[in-house]
């Protein structure tokens, strides 16, 4: 009988039937945090996770950010570094890390708010051709694998290929055997709900009048001085309350009351008004006034936003 | 609450009396009507038995 670690170092190598295997890339996912897999074991719950935690704050450790969809696709892997011996033997020494070249469609505002990922060591899912979103087994956990991406600005079009508002995408995974040994998937029907989120921005339109403020809520854009008001899509749905919330203290911890939240259409933004009894009883000084999380904001209909805030001055 | 397309803290509307509520929103430019409207709704909602009353200056 030989002596053997076989059974110690090696598996099986029976074939399931209908085994599946990663697809053509179609979007990439940056996600950190960590998933117990049986909270997410069926599809339903697998794709409510990924809608649910696609509406995070991007302070969230659990946040999904949504990449663009892939146009183009180069495997860009190092090929394995491999040895020789003078009598014919070669063998591969070192695996060569995954990595891809992807082109997705983007403009000059998207651009740099993906580039602020660059260089950054992330964690990354792909949902696939199959809409099989594929990550990585850590013991319990479903987490993304760990990559660092790059992305590239948009350059002028020479019109000799499809350039124009084209960015290019390097994705490099850190290690070879998260993808090649521990390599697992979730399946969703739809990513239609599995969105990136639009910074927007608060400013104040108008002077104030005591404790009543006017707030405007917009989208900056490439355009010189363009920006994108939301007060032309979510003029009703923002006049509400339960949508805002405002701060004072010198870390902004403590609640200011909103007694009421109104359209301001003269001057395209809302009329946030403070509780008179707490504003007059307040030191002069800052207020902070954002709306409320991304997720409350999708649930009332103001979808695909997270809001900034603006610091205003009680004299 | 929302009335008149105005989202109003309901909760805070139905802590205070009429009067109070009435000075403290008239910016709205809402008539007294749809002020009352509003009061008795988040009243109502609250189920606040005995709304604050107005100080007698």
């Amino acid at each position: 009988m030989a002596i053997s670690l076989c059974s110690t170092v090696v598996a099986n190598t029976g074939a399931i039937a209908c085994d599946v295997a990663p697809g053509i890339p179609v979007k990439m996912l940056i996600y950190n945090g960590s998933k117990l897999k049986t909270a997410i074991s069926s599809s339903a719950t697998f794709q409510a996770f990924l809608e649910t935690n696609s509406k995070l704050a991007k302070t969230s450790t659990e946040k999904v950010f949504v990449f663009p969809i892939i146009q183009d696709v180069v495997d860009a892997t190092e090929a394995n570094t491999t040895g020789a011996l003078n009598q014919g033997f070669t063998t591969v020494l070192r695996e060569g890390k995954p990595a891809y070249t992807f082109k997705t469609f983007a403009g000059q505002s998207l651009v740099p708010q993906l580039r602020r990922f660059n260089n950054t060591s992330v964690r990354v899912l792909m949902l696939d051709s199959n809409n099989r979103v594929w990550g990585v087994s850590s013991g319990t956990n479903f987490i993304g694998a760990e990559a660092k991406i790059f992305v590239g600005g948009l350059k002028f079009a020479t019109g000799q290929a499809v350039e124009e508002g084209v960015a290019t995408i390097s994705l490099s995974y850190l290690t070879a055997s998260e993808l090649n040994d521990d390599a697992i998937y979730g399946e969703v029907e739809s990513t239609s709900d599995i969105i990136g989120l639009i910074d927007v921005t608060l400013e104040e339109t108008a002077a104030s009048a005591s404790n009543v403020y006017k707030i405007g809520v917009t989208i900056p854009t490439a355009e010189v001085g363009g920006e994108i008001n939301l007060y032309d899509t979510y003029s009703a749905e923002l006049a509400s309350e339960t949508l805002w919330e405002a701060f004072t203290g010198a870390t902004y911890g403590t609640p200011l009351t909103i007694t009421s939240v109104a359209a301001d259409a003269t001057n395209s933004g809302w009329t946030v008004t403070f509780d008179s009894t707490e504003y007059t009883a307040l030191a002069a000084g800052n207020i902070k006034v954002q709306l409320k999380a991304p997720a409350t904001l999708d649930a009332a209909d103001v979808t695909g936003i997270e809001s900034g805030y603006v610091i205003v001055v009680k004299a | 609450m929302k009335i008149s397309g105005i989202g109003f803290n309901s909760e805070w509307v139905a802590s205070q009396s009429f009067e109070d509520f009435v000075k403290h929103e008239k910016h709205h430019g809402l008539s007294k009507e749809q002020m009352r409207e509003v009061h008795t709704l988040c009243v109502k909602k609250h189920k606040i038995e005995k709304p604050k009353v107005k100080k007698v200056e």
